[in-house]
């Protein structure tokens, strides 16, 4: 690629993600900024935890976005009794026509673009490590044999924050996994003025696929090769720190009630995803902007509180803003 | 991708143009910090100026305070503007005052590391171009703050008034201007050594000195005229041979007198003290007279021994005030020497020294030993020589060289001796050797009077 080529190339990404943002939005009624990010999580790779109360959306959030990126998609209704073979697939046995028999993998759910783990904290910790291992390898082991996902690989796991009772809260370390966690809030009222005309009438709003596969993982290089300057990282990289109680950069919230702070993955997913909305925004460039934008769904479930916190009831939210408006952006 | 299609012009035109506005901007937030301290150094420069009038002190103080805070503020200011690597912090302000969104300070890193592929030089091109697309001058303005240049202005110009004004004065007070005023108007009442008598202030004097000659009780108005209490002060603490001998010449020419200088030094000195004797007079006119004629006559001793002793008189002749002052306070110890001696019963012992022991120099005064010399003191025989014509005027009781024309010692030939103890010299003890104590200013006159013979 020429420099020359870098234009064109910003443009055509721009022009792809705003497709596919606008497509989205003409079903998903309120909620331009959890559709861009998810967007975001899919062209970084990386895999979103959806937060919100039952009805919001979320379901026909991803739904949606399966449809107007032409992928293919899959949906694990999350419960307690499920086994991790229900999520990967296995091993049947099978009869030939000529007599005797063999075992033949069956895939499960997983195998999809796009998995929708609705309810994931329904599920046992050992059904919800079978996800969360195919979320990070983007493969699935089933006896000796490896399977390799599909590419582009997307699992967006909703949450239920209301009903704690007879759930399996997701381990820290599992948590990590997530790209972003965003929370789905309630729609404004003239949102749901929208929604309802949109759900109460006839009329149906069809999507088109605006993005095809190989599009998507043309987007991802791009998103990648995207310079960073080293002070943008660094601001990056201190957020990052500044959520552990140790660290220099710590806040007083954080030295008070967190435990353990964000990991590496927190401060890549900062890059990767500030790259992404610099590009949406036209830019060949990086800037702290973009890095604050994203720091909030990239570290607000990274970061383990202590007892006093839990005992607080401090969201980590609170903690992250601190964080952004006391580390130093020079 | 391929280096090769990379601008290195925009690096360099990215760094010129990031350097050209952080210039810029040093300039603009610079001239607001000038304009903000001028008035500051101004109001300063001017107290200061204010207060050396006030205090009297030297004129310069405001003009260098003026002087010094505006070169420091220059300084300041010259080395804010010089030109310096743009770091990322700078960068940063002035991407965000500029409203660039980041990009100039991420491209501010790109064109100083070396870090070359498409997107990069992509970004820096684009960076180069929304630099330069913005006026800086316009973005930075220099400051204008016309109430501070107004006000520095005013202060300065206040601030360099007073300090001339001062100047001007402390001119008028020196003695250079004084003397010339006083020789174009002819009225000056200061005596300025060097510098003729003023005729107004010689009158006046001639006419004091010659009331008191004629036994006319004193002129009160002249003797209270404070111009006159002036002059006779100044007078007083005349000490400059020249002076005093231009101030004979004058005061002696006067009466027609056509006698040579040293005379007419005597005959002023004998005036003078004269005059202070008058009762009438009022104290400080007679101490002011007093010391005229001390020293008058410590003037006319010292152009005496010039006469006699070709030596010493050209030490005197040097006309170094310094050298004729201790020659002075050498005859008032000797003097005063006497007068201890006088108050002892019938014999005085007179004891004169001379400082090295050699009758050429000027007498020390002690016993013996008390002399100055680091050899401590003469021999027996040496004093014995520096004291012969002293022994011999004192024995013969006559009119010797030594004495004014017109005046002749009390000490009277049978009692004057001169007595000296019998010791070995190089057992002389330096430590029982003292000065005499010191005779009190308000008894000088009476002590050398006593000593002097009246006509």
């Amino acid at each position: 690629m020429t420099s020359a080529a870098v234009g064109p190339s910003i443009d055509l990404f721009r022009d792809r993600f705003l497709r596919i943002t606008r497509e989205v939005g003409r079903r998903i009624v309120g909620h331009e900024e959890v559709v861009n990010l998810t967007v975001t999580s899919l062209l970084a790779g990386g895999h979103v935890l959806l937060e919100g109360i039952p009805g919001v959306g979320k379901t026909s959030l991803v739904h949606t976005l399966a449809d107007v990126l032409h992928l293919t998609f899959s949906r694990i209704q999350f419960t307690p009794d499920l086994m991790p073979a229900d999520i990967v697939g296995t091993n049947i046995v099978q009869e030939h026509s000529h007599g005797g028999t063999f075992f033949e993998f069956q895939p499960g759910p997983i195998f999809a673009n796009v998995v929708l783990a609705d309810e994931i904290n329904r599920a046992t910790p050992k059904t919800q490590s079978a996800l969360l291992e195919a979320m990070q390898d983007v493969s699935v082991s089933v006896g000796k044999t490896t399977y390799q996902l599909d590419q582009p690989f997307l699992v967006l796991a909703t949450q239920n924050p209301l009903e704690m009772e007879g759930t399996y809260p997701l381990p820290e370390a599992q948590l990590d996994r997530f790209f972003f966690k965003l929370k789905v809030t309630y729609p404004s009222e003239e949102s749901m003025h929208e929604i309802l005309d949109r759900t109460t009438t006839d009329s149906t709003t069809p999507v088109t696929r605006v993005v095809d596969k190989p599009e998507i993982l043309e987007m991802r290089q791009v998103a990648r090769s995207i310079p960073i300057a080293r002070p943008v990282q660094a601001y990056a990289i201190r957020l990052t720190l500044g959520s552990h109680p140790a660290s220099p950069y710590a806040t007083p919230l954080v030295k008070r009630y967190v435990r353990y702070g964000a990991s590496p993955r927190a401060a890549q997913a900062l890059v990767l995803a500030g790259k992404i909305q610099a590009l949406n925004r036209g830019q060949a460039f990086v800037s702290i902007d973009e890095i604050r934008r994203v720091a909030l769904p990239a570290l607000r479930h990274r970061l383990l509180l202590n007892f006093e916190g839990e005992a607080d009831e401090v969201s980590t939210d609170t903690i992250v803003d601190e964080l952004l408006a006391t580390v130093a952006t020079e | 991708m391929s280096d090769t299609d990379t601008d290195p012009a925009s690096r360099q035109l990215l760094r010129s143009g990031l350097t050209a506005a952080s210039r810029q901007r040093r300039i603009s937030e610079t001239s607001r910090q000038f304009w903000r301290a001028a008035p500051i150094v101004a109001a300063f420069s001017l107290g200061v100026a204010a207060v050396s009038l006030w205090a009297g002190w030297a004129s310069i103080l405001g003009l260098a305070a003026l002087g010094m805070g505006f070169a420091g503020l220059t300084a300041y200011t010259l080395v804010r503007r010089r030109d310096r690597p743009v770091t990322d912090p700078v960068a940063a302000r002035i991407d965000g005052e500029a409203g660039l969104g980041g990009e100039l300070r991420s491209a501010a890193w790109f064109a100083t590391h070396d870090t070359r592929d498409a997107w990069t030089d992509f970004h820096l091109d684009r960076a180069a171009d929304r630099l330069n697309a913005v006026n800086w001058r316009e973005r930075y303005p220099a400051a204008r703050a016309p109430r501070a240049k107004l006000a520095t202005s005013i202060m300065v110009i206040a601030a360099l008034a007073l300090s001339m004004t001062w100047t001007d004065r402390g001119r008028l007070s020196s003695a250079e201007l004084a003397a010339r005023a006083a020789v174009d108007a002819g009225k000056n009442r200061h005596v300025v050594p060097g510098q003729p008598l003023p005729p107004e202030l010689q009158k006046q004097l001639a006419e004091l000195l010659a009331a008191a000659e004629s036994g006319i009780a004193t002129d009160a108005r002249l003797a209270a005229s404070a111009e006159l209490r002036e002059l006779l002060a100044q007078l007083g603490e005349l000490r400059d041979p020249a002076s005093l001998k231009e101030l004979a010449r004058l005061m002696e020419a006067n009466r027609d007198s056509s006698d040579q200088a040293l005379k007419e030094i005597m005959s002023l000195a004998e005036r003078t003290k004269r005059a202070a004797e008058q009762a009438a007079m009022p104290p400080e006119v007679r101490r002011a007279l007093d010391e005229l004629s001390k020293n008058l006559s410590e003037l006319a001793l010292a152009e005496r021994a010039l006469s006699t002793d070709p030596s010493a008189g050209a030490e005197a002749e040097s006309g170094e005030t310094a050298e004729a002052n201790a020659e002075t306070e050498a005859d008032s110890a000797s003097i005063q020497s006497a007068t201890d001696a006088d108050a002892g019963e019938g014999a005085g012992v007179m004891m004169v020294s001379d400082a090295d022991a050699r009758p050429g120099n000027s007498p020390g005064s002690g016993t013996g030993g008390g002399s100055s010399s680091e050899q401590g003191g003469g021999t027996m025989p040496d004093i014995e020589r520096a004291l012969r014509q002293e022994t011999v005027d004192a024995s013969t009781d006559g009119p010797g060289d030594n004495i004014l024309t017109e005046t002749r010692r009390k000490t009277e030939a049978g009692r004057a001796t001169v007595t000296y103890t019998q010791g070995e010299p190089g057992a002389f003890d330096r430590s029982r050797a003292a000065a005499p104590p010191p005779v009190p200013e308000g008894r000088r006159s009476a002590v050398q009077t006593y000593f002097i013979r009246k006509p």
